[in-house]
């Protein structure tokens, strides 16, 4: 049985800093909350970027590979999978980020399979890569929402009161 | 929810000689599988499908059209395809493994997609299709490749 984990998340910020961020690979190793060391651009084209992964240790290990991701900025989706599948037959990624009121949608779907003869099963690496999305998803949003907000305080130092408020949601 | 599709058929035929076969696009339209524009792109090749929206086949079900980029790992004997710039799917991931068997070879397809809101079918309506044209397709390469 194929693993497939779904989620998604809001972010108030407009999509434009949102696409920017989560297409910053080199930036990862602060974007996500201490799950990769290092990340490496090996190339990259207006729509293609192919990259190197290094998790940071885990249990003394760590582990690394080849990835890529294809951007389609129009519609504002990514389509992603390991190059180096390691421990899976596939790792297939999808994700999103559709304005929505307020901000937009940040939604990652994965699908995968692990080898038989893995450490762990479809279902508990299901288990864990949906927990862990969880969690990075909130880390991406707090760090965006952050700069966002340091955007808004930046130029709102030049604008009058009332559009002040508007933009700070009171 | 999203539409998974999961094929296996074996090829009386040894893998090389199944892996290219299913590698030489020059050998897909008798598969049952025509493309058009096909061009080279970095680690792969990239063309247009276009193909019939409903099981039938029928002139009045429509079609999809989309591109596809499809990277063949040589090494590994898999390869991934993604559908790109379709107003119907908003991700598809298609991946092919081949592998060695006591009859032949093994080729396995397994796609993993989502439809458009604007799309005229249901995941699981386009996945019931999707089966039965791959069926159709890799029985036709098995045939074509076992001579």
């Amino acid at each position: 049985m194929a693993g497939h984990t779904d989620d998604d998340l809001f972010i108030a910020a407009p999509f434009g800093l949102v696409w920017e961020t989560v297409n910053d690979v080199a930036s990862w190793p602060e974007l996500f909350a201490g799950e990769y060391a290092e990340a490496e651009v090996l190339e990259r084209t207006a729509d293609r970027i192919k990259f190197r992964l290094t998790t940071a240790p885990r249990d003394g290990a760590t582990y690394t590979w080849v990835s890529e991701r294809y951007l389609d900025h129009e519609r504002g989706t990514v389509s992603a999978r390991r190059l180096d599948p390691g421990p899976f037959y596939y790792m297939h990624i999808f994700q999103s980020v559709t304005p929505a009121p307020g901000g937009v949608r940040l939604r990652w779907v994965h699908d995968f399979e692990v080898r038989p003869g893995a450490p762990v099963t479809d279902a508990q690496m299901q288990e864990r890569i949906g927990a862990s999305a969880k969690v990075n998803m909130r880390r991406h949003r707090d760090i965006i929402e952050a700069r966002e907000a340091g955007a808004a305080a930046v130029s709102g130092a030049a604008r009058p009161p009332a559009a002040q408020g508007a933009h700070g949601g009171e | 929810m999203a539409g998974h599709v999961d094929i296996r058929m074996t090829v009386k035929a040894p893998l090389q000689a199944v892996w290219n076969a299913a590698n030489d696009p020059s050998g897909w339209a008798a598969a049952g599988h025509p493309v058009q524009d096909l061009e080279e792109i970095t680690d792969g090749i990239r063309f247009r499908v276009i193909a019939p929206a409903k099981p039938d086949g029928g002139a009045d079900g429509g079609v999809l059209s989309f591109v596809v980029e499809r990277y063949p790992d040589e090494e590994r004997k898999t390869v991934y395809s993604r559908r790109l710039g379709s107003a119907d799917f908003r991700y598809s991931h298609v991946w092919f493994a081949y592998a060695p068997t006591a009859e032949g070879t093994e080729m396995r397809c397994v796609v993993d997609f989502e439809m458009t809101a604007e799309a005229g079918q249901t995941d699981q309506c386009l996945a019931a299709i999707m089966e039965s044209q791959m069926r159709r397709n890799m029985a036709a390469t098995a045939r074509l490749i076992e001579g």
